[in-house]
């Protein structure tokens, strides 16, 4: 991988083999191997993944701060308590970093810049005076400062911090600039750090390429699975969930598939939506090889105590999960919820509902039928035997009035109906619900 | 007898001739019924067929004293179920589901998911014409998830071979609706008139026919 001024940053153990060292200029580095394989380094993707970082840690810390490019912050002093101890706490850190993906140096200490140094070490100290101690002996660079400038103050024969804490604040000032002084007084807490706190965005958006370009869905599924597992860790962070996916597969002519994951109830479990993305991708032919999955979630909503309780209840989570899962695959305008309303026309007196949200608002103790039909259809008056009625039912229908008269009836086949005929139209017989 | 075997015997798809089976049934609500059913009423974990000479005859009436209260989902009803009446029967309408798939073949796989899922005891299906392998296979989701598919299906489907533990053809009656076990796991064919509340047949003239509302329309 080359930095900006395209030197090598960082190589693979191939490389290294070759005599590739950190510095060295892309074109040498090419003379040297000319098998080697250059990346530009990607500033964008790389914060974006300390901001993913970032996130994650409000598990450990409701006090998080960037310290870009490669570096975060985490307040423990109020965390101590509920993990136990900082070692317990560092071990967790590290033990949920590596199965990110991610290599990471901890170090513990008083003040931020403390521990900034101490992480280039590896290094704990947990008040001022063993900070203190423990800078004493550290090499200039793990400072992190400039390379000229490290280079300069060794020149003065000063190697270690301790060696350039010890010189006399004023000439050290004059000669390395305010600002450095000032990071040393930082350093042991002399002066105020204020940092930025690190405000989680509360979206989602993520992109993964697969190791090989496919038309398989199903080759897909591990990459998807590793993007919820990091959108479900961002979601334990901000302890929310999300009620809606949106999935889209990159192609590399071709407009990208779109696929939206719709959740009836606010979840974070990636269990749950790598089942309904299967669900999803049984029904998807692709039409193009897939170069890039993506994965993103618009709003994080609280999950309050849905998930949370302690009276979990087992038929409420497996009825949410049927319903997407038949939502998934048959349109969320499939499944519905009856409900019945008060009105005077039969049309009218029942309304769709959500599925599970169905309600009895007004039971008629009336005879109604079963079943109702869409539109009422003509039936022959011969065709009836008439059993019960009438019953007028008077409605203004579209601003029209209408008068209707309603009876139970049977016809030669044995059905027993709702018809009606109309007060202006006495010789036309309608069916209008069927008794079932 | 071992254990083992009364184990195995207690199991719904073991059928031993006459023998009564010790799984108690829901009641059906029609006692003549009952009595001609093994458990005493509609069989748990299994598929009820109900093949209709007509829809619409009453064989959804039939029905209505199990679906009482309980958690249930039609999956592919024909019309619209109308919703003041079902409550007015006494359904619970925030525990009912409706679920239209557009195709045949959505509709049996959403009964399967639905029976598998075990959180509706009663399932209500619509078929046209679904092969024996399909009906094994709610057969053995019903099972799974102990849950009841009453599954309607037109009369001509009678012939078919059928997985079922119930089948039950109807056809209207003149007070009611006559009923033949077809076939029954643990019981034995059986035929039977079901009545429904009393029908007075109304006649209308044909010239009240022409001028409707009045009294006269009463006349028999």
């Amino acid at each position: 991988m080359l930095d900006a001024a395209r030197r090598v940053l960082c190589f693979n153990p191939a490389a290294q083999a070759c005599g590739i060292t950190p510095g060295l200029p892309a074109g040498s580095a090419q003379a040297l191997a000319p098998a080697l394989h250059c990346l530009p380094r990607q500033p964008r993707a790389e914060r974006q993944s300390l901001e993913g970082l970032a996130a994650w840690s409000l598990r450990f810390s409701s006090w998080i701060s960037l310290a870009p490019p490669a570096a975060l912050l985490l307040e423990i002093g109020g965390s101590l308590k509920l993990f136990g101890s900082a070692s317990r706490l560092r071990g967790l850190v590290a033990e949920g970093l590596t199965t990110l993906g991610h290599r990471a140096r901890l170090g513990i200490a008083p003040t931020p810049r403390g521990a900034e140094v101490l992480a280039r070490v590896e290094a704990s100290a947990l008040d001022l005076p063993a900070l203190q101690q423990r800078l004493d002996g550290l090499p200039l660079e793990a400072l992190g400062w400039s390379e000229t400038l490290t280079r300069s103050i060794r020149a003065v024969g000063v190697r270690t911090i301790g060696e350039l804490l010890a010189l006399p604040r004023s000439g050290r000032n004059l000669r390395y600039g305010p600002q450095q002084g000032r990071e040393l007084d930082q350093l042991l807490g002399r002066a105020a750090d204020p940092r930025p706190a690190f405000r989680p965005p509360r979206r989602y958006r993520r992109r993964l390429e697969p190791a090989q370009e496919t038309r398989d869905s199903q080759a897909l599924l591990p990459g998807f699975e590793r993007l919820f597992g990091d959108l479900a860790a961002r979601l334990t962070g901000h302890d929310c969930g999300i009620s809606a996916l949106d999935i889209r597969l990159l192609h590399a002519r071709q407009p990208p598939t779109a696929l939206r994951l719709g959740l009836l109830a606010p979840s974070r479990d990636p269990a749950r939506w790598l089942a309904l993305l299967q669900e999803h991708f049984q029904r998807l032919t692709l039409p193009a090889e897939v170069r890039a999955i993506e994965v993103g979630a618009e709003r994080f909503v609280s999950l309050g105590r849905t998930q949370t309780q302690l009276w979990h209840e087992p038929d409420a989570q497996d009825e949410q999960a049927l319903l997407e899962r038949l939502a998934a695959r048959l349109g969320p305008s499939r499944l519905y919820g009856l409900g019945s309303c008060q009105s005077h026309a039969p049309e009218q007196a029942w309304t769709r509902t959500a599925a599970g949200a169905g309600h009895d608002a007004a039971a008629d103790p009336r005879p109604r039928p079963l079943w109702l039909l869409p539109a009422p259809e003509a039936i022959e008056y011969a065709q009836l035997q008439l059993l019960d009625g009438p019953e007028r039912l008077e409605t203004r229908w579209w601003g029209e009035d209408c008068r209707r008269d309603y009876y139970r009836a049977r016809d030669r086949q044995g059905r027993r109906l709702w018809v009606f005929r109309a007060h202006d139209a006495p010789a036309c017989w309608f069916v209008h619900g069927v008794f079932g | 007898m071992s254990a083992t075997v009364e184990q195995l015997l207690r199991d719904p798809r073991i059928w031993r001739g006459r023998a009564r089976p010790t799984l108690q049934g829901q009641r059906t609500g029609f006692a003549a019924l009952d009595r001609a059913l093994p458990g005493r009423g509609w069989p748990a974990g299994s598929v009820i067929e109900l093949l209709p000479r007509r829809p619409g005859i009453g064989e959804l009436a039939l029905l209505l004293p199990a679906l009482r209260g309980v958690a249930q989902s039609w999956v592919a009803p024909p019309w619209i179920p109308y919703a003041p009446a079902l409550a007015g029967a006494g359904i619970a309408l925030e525990r009912l589901l409706v679920v239209q798939p557009e195709r045949p073949r959505d509709a049996l796989w959403a009964l399967e998911q639905i029976l598998r899922a075990g959180t509706s005891s009663h399932v209500l299906g619509w078929d046209d014409g679904a092969d024996t392998r399909s009906l094994r296979r709610l057969q053995l989701a019903a099972e799974h998830g102990g849950a009841r598919l009453f599954l309607f299906r037109p009369a001509r489907l009678a012939g078919q071979a059928s997985p079922a533990a119930l089948r039950l053809y109807l056809e209207p009656a003149e007070d009611g609706l006559y009923l033949r076990i077809l076939k029954c796991r643990g019981g034995e064919p059986a035929a039977m008139i079901l009545e429904f509340e009393h029908d007075t047949p109304v006649a209308v003239h044909r010239a009240a026919a022409a001028a409707p509302g009045g009294a006269a329309g009463r006349a028999a």
